[in-house]
């Protein structure tokens, strides 16, 4: 019987966890270094890759041959160049490794820390786009893993509801600042059924970033001492400014020698500076906060607890943040780096019950789980603009965020001309209540072909459903003759192993 | 005797009795015209917030109720029209221009005259004996031929199956079995369907003039945006034919070629030609024009701080709904390489007004920055740092009133 493991794919840190034999979560660590977290950096050797903190390390030297942060690209066609050293649009003049490619040597690393994988679980941001979510099921294949996904703080959420002697009960906020991305979750939970309620983030909010504000005073302090520019992309910086950043969270000023051009200098960066460089990102995750809490329909005395996710809740200013808004401490209890792959774990086990033992069963023989949509889901259409007195194109929401899934539901539209040949059914996603076309992502659009003779006015419907594992299905058609034309959105991989591997003959230490 | 004389009595007792009961012809004529009236088929338009359970927007639209016969004669349906006419200064038997309608939903099939049909299972005797509602008509969706005080005639009919109204006018009046009217005054502010078609080809015009004074009003003109200008008129004679195009053409060529000498050494009245577009631009032209000025602004991947002031002030003068004019505006900035806000970081830009209280301003930036932060993770780099930088004025914003 193989084993059913949960991955949490971090922009900064990884994990991977598997269910022991009485089907508790267990994080696995690296039989190597011991650790049970991996740093995500690549270093690209002649003919090996180096994951992990060695592959940090090696940034100092080779920053060009060194990639961070590849989850932030899962969104975009592009390729990391090891000649410039970045990501770049995916040109075929280009060569370069993709972010599913990259990825995939994330979880390749992983993966050895297991044996015998039959199933697995990879953790993604709640507000992961399709193309995103496509992407990292890419990575999972090129390493020869059959995966499905769980949002991240749903996972967290998971591992919180089943920690023995659960005290986790009611409406909780599940807070997951990471490396790159923050999350807010709302879920509602009784026993170990997890009832999500809504599910709301930024993809580019984590530790890096206030990394890179601590590099900006560093530069700055520089300068004026030593009216010399420093070079903020120098890769040595991100390891200063991680190394100040976490001790600013128990002291109130930290020196540190930085090199630059024109020698050495002990630069000294006090919490006060660090905490106002950093206040536009609190302000957006006071902004997220109270998004959440106004889309769960509560208040903040409504909440019953504050579980925390991700290394950056460990920061003062958040747990500060955290107590302001919601008006009391968060929940410690868990080690914050862990609970997302543990909780993906659990997901693992409860999506594959054949390959669990009775123990495993039975330890989760009560888990239940109910997410949401986390996305506006849409179509594009004409209409009339009464305002204007013009017919514009709009996006039309079909499936509103935040509905319970499995769901279904139909819009009728209208064919705009008579005669008119074809429709073009497109599917549309928005992180907001989106009518204006240039704020949407347009995830699908193929033509449906009309019957002959088409009249004005001859009605089309428009039918989104999710299935209980969050897969879409996107349904277009034509009323009178009931021609149809189905868009299968299940996030599939969707190019073949040989061309998803292209390149990719690595020896992984 | 006595037994004689008391039938007699009892006699003209029966009689007059007998008299009493029958109505008089007086009674008897009021009698049929109140069944007369009871049967007729009557119209009613008058100003009504729709009950709950039509679950339209809590606000007055115009009821349109209807009571009395209307059951074909004949046969087992019977189609029903609803027509609007602008009866303005001319007699109340007569029909005037028809209005149009703003959505499709309430128009004519393939034209935007209003008119509302349906067809109802019904009998010879078939009749409402009290008025019910026929629709709910939004004001906004009533497009009349002329703005001002309006007196609408509102039409309806019971007809034969067959019948049909094109352009407001039924095809047969024959097909018409019962019909009932009433007028409703309508005040409109707005520029009519018929005023903007004779004022089309100056409100053009004027529009050009508009988008080129406007694209020198940071001081240079170039050819970016002359072509913007340019490619806009020609797609104005694009639905024309060849004879009528090609005189528009000509028109075109020779008058931005004078407009832009003018708007290069700053002869163009702006106040003037404001004035003038406003009182002869309808709604819709007046937002075509903003989208122009728009495009021309943008079309150097840069918008200029002067000319988003010029356009702020044009698109509050004209009326237009602001937040409309702010999507618009939207669309633009999240596209250009650069924009210098008039007012940094720009209130206007995201919709914040002074009679907004703090909450209010505080959740309008949260929305605004839903929008805008799911744009930071776009592919095409300008439109990353744009959506970028509003994030950064969002926060900035929001730590300013304290929220």
């Amino acid at each position: 019987m193989g084993k059913v493991i949960g991955i949490d794919l971090g922009t900064t840190f990884s994990a991977i966890a598997e269910l022991d034999d009485l089907g508790n979560p267990e994080v696995l660590a690296d039989p190597e270094t011991g650790n049970r977290i991996t740093r995500s950096a690549i270093y690209f050797g002649r003919d090996k890759v180096i994951i992990g903190e060695k592959a940090k390390d090696a940034a100092v030297t080779n920053p060009k041959k060194v990639v961070f942060e590849v989850k932030r690209e899962m969104e975009n066609d592009v390729v990391y160049s090891l000649k410039s050293g970045n990501f770049e649009n995916n040109d075929s003049k280009i060569k370069g490794y993709t972010p599913s490619q990259l990825s995939s040597l994330i979880i390749s690393k992983l993966k050895e820390f297991s044996s015998k994988i039959d199933k697995a679980v990879v953790t993604v941001p709640a507000l992961f786009s399709e193309r995103a979510r496509t992407a990292t099921l890419d990575a999972a294949k090129i390493s020869k893993l059959d995966v499905e996904l769980i949002n991240e703080p749903t996972a967290a959420v998971l591992h919180y509801a089943n920690l023995p002697g659960n005290s986790v009960s009611g409406r909780v906020l599940i807070f997951d600042l990471g490396g790159g991305t923050f999350d807010i979750t709302i879920a509602h939970v009784k026993g170990k059924k997890v009832d999500v309620i809504t599910s709301v983030g930024d993809k580019e909010l984590g530790g890096q970033d206030f990394d890179r504000e601590i590099i900006k005073l560093i530069s700055k302090k520089y300068k004026k001492s030593k009216n010399s520019n420093i070079d903020i992309g120098d890769r040595s910086l991100l390891k200063v400014a991680e190394k100040i950043k976490k001790m600013l969270s128990a002291k109130d000023k930290v020196s540190e020698i930085v090199e630059g051009p024109k020698g050495p200098l002990k630069i000294e960066i006090t919490k006060n500076e660090f905490e106002n460089s950093i206040d536009t990102y609190i302000e957006k995750i006071k902004m997220l906060t109270e998004e959440a809490l106004d889309r769960a329909e509560c208040k903040p005395s409504n909440i019953s607890q504050t579980l925390l996710v991700g290394g950056s809740t460990r920061m003062p200013i958040i747990i500060d943040l955290i107590k302001k808004i919601l008006k009391k401490a968060p929940t410690k209890g868990v080690n914050v780096d862990e609970a997302v792959a543990c909780g993906a774990a659990i997901y693992a086990g409860l999506q594959n019950k054949s390959s669990l033992n009775s123990a495993q069963k039975k330890a989760i023989s009560k888990v239940e789980l109910n997410d949401v949509c986390n996305h506006y889901m849409g179509t594009l259409i004409y209409a009339k603009d009464n305002e204007r007195n013009q017919l514009i194109e709009v996006n039309d929401i079909v499936i509103p965020r935040d509905t319970k899934i499995p769901c279904s539901i139909t819009k009728q539209y209208q064919v705009l001309a008579d005669d008119q040949k074809r429709i073009d059914c497109s599917v549309t996603q928005s992180e907001g209540e989106e009518r204006d076309i240039e704020f949407v992502h347009v995830i699908a659009n193929e033509p449906l072909e009309l019957k002959k003779g088409a009249k004005q006015g001859d009605p089309f419907k428009v039918t989104y459903s999710y299935d209980k594992n969050g897969n879409m299905h996107c349904l277009f058609e034509e009323v009178k003759s009931k021609r149809k034309h189905e868009l299968n959105l299940k996030p599939s991989t969707s190019k073949d192993l040989k061309e998803l591997r292209e390149n990719l003959d690595f020896e992984i230490e | 005797m006595e037994i004689f004389f008391v039938w007699i009595i009892i006699g003209v007792v029966i009689y007059l009795l007998n008299q009493s009961n029958e109505p008089t012809r007086e009674e008897q004529i009021q009698a049929n015209k109140e069944l007369i009236n009871k049967l007729r088929l009557q119209i009613q338009v008058k100003d009504e917030i729709p009950p709950k359970d039509k679950n339209l927007p809590n606000e007055k639209y115009i009821a349109v109720k209807v009571k009395g016969l209307f059951g074909h004669p004949e046969e087992n349906k019977t189609k029903v029209f609803l027509t609007i006419h602008d009866n303005t200064d001319i007699s109340d038997d007569e029909f005037g221009a028809p209005v149009l309608s703003a959505h499709p939903s309430f128009a004519e099939p393939n034209s935007r005259v209003f008119s509302l049909t349906t067809t109802y299972d019904t009998t010879p005797d078939t009749y409402a004996a009290d008025f019910f509602n026929l629709i709910y008509i939004p004001k906004e969706f009533i497009l009349t031929p002329y703005k001002g005080k309006r007196n609408l005639k509102f039409n309806f009919t019971a007809c034969d199956t067959d019948a049909e109204v094109t352009h407001g006018g039924h095809d047969d009046l024959n097909k018409i079995k019962y019909n009932a009217s009433a007028f409703y005054q309508l005040t409109t502010k707005e520029i009519g369907y018929l005023e903007e078609f004779a004022n089309k080809s100056k409100v053009e015009d004027l529009t050009i003039k508009l988008a080129m004074t406007m694209s020198a009003v940071d001081g240079h003109l170039d050819q970016k945006e002359l072509n913007v200008i340019k490619n806009w008129a020609k797609s104005l004679t694009l639905e024309l034919d060849s004879e009528k195009a090609e005189v528009k053409k000509k028109h075109f060529s020779k008058f931005i070629k004078q407009t832009y000498k003018e708007a290069k050494e700053r002869k163009i009245s702006i106040s003037k030609i404001v004035r003038e577009f406003n009182e002869n631009a309808s709604k819709g032209q007046k937002y075509l024009a903003i989208e122009l000025m728009l495009n021309v602004a943008s079309s150097d991947d840069r918008l200029a701080k002067e000319e988003e002031q010029f356009i702020n002030k044009i698109a509050k003068t004209t009326g237009i709904n602001l937040k409309t004019f702010k999507d618009m505006k939207n669309k633009v900035v999240a596209k250009v390489g650069k924009v210098d806000f008039s007012e940094k970081p720009s209130e206007d830009s995201f919709g914040i007004t002074d009679e907004m209280d703090k909450k209010e301003k505080c959740k309008v930036l949260r929305k605004e920055y839903t929008k805008w932060n799911s744009q930071t993770t776009q592919r095409d780099p300008k439109r990353k740092k744009r959506a970028k930088e509003m994030v950064k004025a969002i926060a900035s914003l929001r730590k300013k009133y304290n929220c």
